[in-house]
């Protein structure tokens, strides 16, 4: 299949956005994960490492903080990269000072509306770039450690391996990076400690983060097909907030956000690592 | 449910009070001036002290309130636009614009409708006997938009402006949570009307040539969704509500 039918196929393009949010992982550990950590332990004084195997933390909320920022670090790094092939420079570029710095240089690969489909892969760009420094601070201000970029950095891949680089293609690597962030940030923040009235403030702003990246997905998805439905869609691996099932939504699929379980995400996650 | 009580609105909105202002600044990003309400809607505006029940059961209904009020205004916006109609909680005719089905506007308006009313069902089921709508005065409560005033520029502002309300009103609801019981089905929620408010904020801009932001833009509040307390939402829904 080409580039092209690939992404004009709704079809073929949520089986690739399925594939990419549980990349490597196998139907043997979704099941073995449905029947781990759901939450209910939150408050509890053990940091739940099966939950977000790899991830650092001195408590349970310092942990899906640090998960927080090994996303929001991935999203800018890529988002960067993304940047920089819509702008025609090497991939290697630090992000600009300025937005302003960025001209789109590259076809808009059939696009309705190119220009503003760059200016929002710009301002996202710039935005996820802000998550990661106030997620980054956040943690430090707690007297904790946080993660950092990996050093071997992170794999920008376009959908069919190709070097597709057009703003269309782009953008059709970018969304399925977006809408795992939304789904990481609600599958996660159950987990965090929920007592007082600091905590529920933090709670609330991952919750006001993962918003963010929803917005990001719901647009980017809205820009590649216009005529589509911009709201949730059910993917492999998704579970739904009202029973935590792994299936679709009733009444409709796209009545409720959808959810991924921490080690979901955390297993997909080296499939961009250089 | 639960019959835990919340903490005093006094200790738990004043951390907010800064939120205030992002809700001021929501109501001027409002680049058109919606008509005056009929003189009927709730005032004093409604209070969160008001919102029936305690603890996690106060916030649903909180939500319930809202999801009501949504879903009623996709109604009498889809009527608006389209070929107008009486199916209306107001119970009011409301004339058509005569929008073809396939203005971006228009469809829109009726797939994320279904999905307001869908989440305003999922609340009313959740919340079974402790529904606020079952209990005066609510129980016949009508939202009135003044429809039949708005152009499809103020429709499609206020359909904005209302969804974007949602997202931090969810936010702002989240600490008066006392338990996490409900937070994945209100993130699920909050993550939808972002959805459409993102959607929507596109379409407005394509259409009337304006500058929405699609999300906080980086250089504000980190580029993270503004939360605000319940009280301040409920003072901008209390425009729209007409109660007995």
């Amino acid at each position: 299949m080409d580039s092209s039918s690939f992404l004009n196929d709704p079809v073929s393009r949520r089986a690739f956005m399925a594939r990419m949010t549980a990349a490597g992982l196998g139907t043997a550990a979704a099941m073995l994960l449905a029947g781990c950590g759901n939450g209910d332990d939150n408050n509890s004084n053990v940091i739940p490492n099966a939950n977000f195997p790899g991830i650092p933390g001195r408590t349970v909320t310092e942990v899906v903080l640090n998960y927080a920022l090994t996303l929001e670090i991935l999203e800018a790094d890529l988002y960067r990269q993304a940047l920089n092939k819509a702008t025609g420079r090497a991939l290697t570029e630090n992000l600009a000072a300025n937005s302003s710095a960025y001209t789109l240089t590259v076809s808009g690969g059939g696009l309705a509306d190119p220009q503003a489909a760059f200016a929002y892969l710009r301002d996202f760009a710039f935005v996820e770039a802000a998550h990661r420094d106030f997620l980054t601070t956040a943690i430090q201000a707690s007297g904790g450690t946080p993660v950092t970029r990996r050093t071997a950095g992170y794999k920008f891949t376009t959908a069919d391996g190709s070097a597709g680089n057009d703003l269309r293609v782009i953008l059709a690597n970018i969304l399925p990076l977006e809408e795992t962030g939304v789904r990481a940030y609600l599958g996660a923040a159950g987990f965090m400690a929920f007592n007082t009235l600091a905590d529920k403030q933090l709670v609330a702003t991952a919750v006001a983060i993962h918003s963010t990246e929803a917005r990001h997905s719901s647009i980017i998805d809205y820009l590649l097909e216009p005529t589509g439905n911009p709201g949730p869609e059910f993917l492999t691996g998704d579970r739904r907030v009202t029973d935590r099932a792994n299936a679709e939504n009733t009444p409709s699929e796209d009545t409720f956000q959808y959810y991924l379980d921490p080690p979901t995400v955390i297993a997909a996650l080296p499939a961009y690592n250089v | 449910m639960m019959n835990q009580t919340i903490s005093t609105p006094e200790t738990e909105v004043k951390p907010f009070s800064r939120y205030a202002k992002a809700a001021a600044g929501l109501a001027l990003a409002a680049a058109v001036t919606l008509p005056k309400r009929a003189a009927a809607v709730v005032n004093p505006p409604l209070t969160f002290a008001q919102i029936p029940g305690t603890g996690d059961t106060k916030v649903l209904n909180y939500a319930l309130a809202l999801e009501a009020l949504e879903a009623d205004l996709y109604v009498q916006a889809l009527q608006r636009l389209t070929t107008g109609g009486n199916a209306n909680s107001l119970g009011v005719q409301i004339t058509g614009l005569g929008l073809s089905a396939s203005e971006p506007d228009v469809r829109y308006t009726q797939l994320f409708g279904r999905v307001e009313r869908e989440h305003r069902d999922f609340l009313i089921q959740a919340l079974g006997t402790n529904s606020l709508l079952l209990s005066a005065p609510f129980n016949t409560a009508k939202f009135d938009f003044s429809m039949n005033n708005l152009s499809r520029q103020q429709v499609v502002n206020l359909l904005y402006t209302v969804e974007n309300l949602g997202v931090s009103a969810y936010l702002g609801a989240i600490p008066f949570f006392v338990t996490n019981t409900f937070l994945l089905v209100a993130g699920g929620i909050q993550a939808t009307e972002a959805r459409h408010t993102a959607t929507i904020a596109y379409i407005y801009n394509k259409l009337f040539a304006a500058t929405f932001p699609i999300s906080p833009p980086a250089n504000v509040n980190n580029g993270i969704d503004p939360l605000i307390a319940p009280d301040v939402v409920l003072q901008a829904a209390s425009q729209f509500i007409v109660l007995g």
